[in-house]
């Protein structure tokens, strides 16, 4: 019997504690019965009968889950509303981080191209682990709260047929990611161009040639009209076909720019605002092969886009 | 464990019908591995680790009364429908009479088609 003993046992240890005395005492008259019946068709019961017997109940923490089975730390009802909410977070502490690092880069922090890169990304996972906990414990909270309450998935109580978007093609639904990712680019674009001309004694200089600059200050109306485009995606999340004219027109600027920067030297190497220590001629053909990228990812969203027009 | 999807599927179909199998049987007091062996007599064979946490999870809902009783020397925990279990007990009656009736000719139509 110190085997039923020390199985009871293992399996209170599992159990919360206001049900662990209660289960243990029901379960423990449970499994006597089966002994009992076991001695009824045998006459006696070896400790290694007791031993099959409990390995067919299974594991203690098996037998522990079935009676209490663990609450999910959000609930299925609140899961579609946590995860929008972490993407919108996420997404909005990613443009943060962007704007953070790209400022402080200007203002004349040493760093390399790739120590820039490595710095939003640690920048941004800091602000993640926050969120990320916050939010969840939020929502664990919500979930303890609404568990009684109701099973409505929340944000789906008031709604009408009517007002319903209309039956698209899945292209049509813009995703968060999408959104996010141009929007801490264009951001990142905007500060890169205007910087040196916002804060004159910071000391910053522009890493563009004078006529790179001209270009891209005449260009910038266009980044403007992109992130109000961009933000006005997060309120809508579909591609309407206005929306759609709007991001070919964009699209067709950016593959412009491109073109004419092409043709001309970009970065201003000479004067020490480029610091990442490549040479110049590895400096230069990277900012090619990056103009050349851009012109053949616009030039594909436009003809994409021309087709969605005609097609829808 | 039973992991085939045939195995998934017969216990999604039998979930439900256990309550009401239990229920049904609860009509009588009875305890834990008493009732596992009606049910098991009747047909219906159930493995006592899905058995003892459901009889709990009714009674928790309010379906079923416990009492705790001393007998042959040592305690048992009997459980019997209560008057809430009653009433539920016949809705899902009727709820399953109904889709008896209506699944019934639907597989036996299936069948007859098979067969011809």
């Amino acid at each position: 019997m110190d085997m039923l003993e020390r199985y009871i046992a293992a399996v209170q240890r599992e159990l919360p504690d206001n049900k662990r005395d209660d289960i243990g005492r029901e379960l423990k008259a449970n499994i006597l019965d089966q002994i009992e019946a076991l001695e009824a068709q045998h006459g006696s019961v070896s400790d290694a009968e007791v031993a099959t017997l409990l390995k067919t109940m299974g594991h203690p923490r098996r037998v522990a889950l079935q009676f209490c089975p663990p609450t999910p730390l959000v609930t299925a009802q609140l899961m579609p509303l946590y995860l929008h909410t972490l993407y919108m977070v996420l997404g909005v502490l990613f443009v943060i981080s962007t704007i953070e690092i790209t400022s402080r880069w200007l203002g004349g922090a040493e760093m390399s191209l790739l120590l820039f890169m490595k710095c939003i990304a640690s920048d941004f996972l800091e602000s993640v682990y926050f969120a990320f906990t916050a939010i969840t414990i939020g929502f664990a909270v919500m979930s303890r709260s609404r568990k009684k309450k109701t099973a409505e998935v929340a944000g789906t109580c008031k709604w009408s047929p009517e007002k319903l978007p209309p039956a698209s093609k899945s292209w049509q639904y813009i995703s968060l990611q999408d959104i996010f990712t141009e929007l801490a680019t264009l951001l990142a674009l905007v500060m890169l161009i205007w910087y040196p001309l916002w804060q004159p004694d910071s000391g910053a200089q522009s890493i563009f040639t004078d006529d790179t600059l001209t270009v891209l200050l005449w260009f910038t109306p266009v980044i403007v009209i992109a992130i109000v485009h961009n933000l006005w995606q997060l309120r809508t999340r579909f591609w309407s076909r206005s929306m759609l004219m709007l991001n070919i027109g964009v699209n067709t600027a950016f593959l412009i720019a491109s073109i004419i920067l092409l043709t001309e030297p970009v970065l201003q190497i000479n004067d020490g605002a480029w610091r990442d220590g490549l040479g110049v001629t590895i400096a230069e053909r990277s900012i090619q092969v990056l103009l050349v990228t851009v012109a053949l990812i616009v030039a594909y969203e436009i003809v994409r886009d021309t087709r969605r027009l005609f097609r829808n | 464990m039973t992991t085939t999807p045939i195995d998934k599927l017969k216990l999604e179909l039998r979930r439900g019908v256990l309550v009401l199998a239990v229920l049904a049987s609860l009509r009588e007091p009875h305890y834990g591995y008493s009732l596992r062996k009606q049910l098991k007599d009747a047909g219906v064979d159930i493995d006592e680790g899905t058995l003892y946490p459901l009889i709990r999870r009714l009674a928790d809902q309010g379906l079923l009364d416990s009492e705790w009783k001393q007998g042959e020397g040592r305690e048992r925990r009997y459980y019997q429908l209560s008057t809430l279990g009653t009433e539920r007990l016949e809705q899902l009656t009727q709820e399953w009479t109904s889709l008896n009736s209506a699944i019934g000719p639907l597989l036996l139509r299936n069948l007859n088609e098979e067969q011809h």
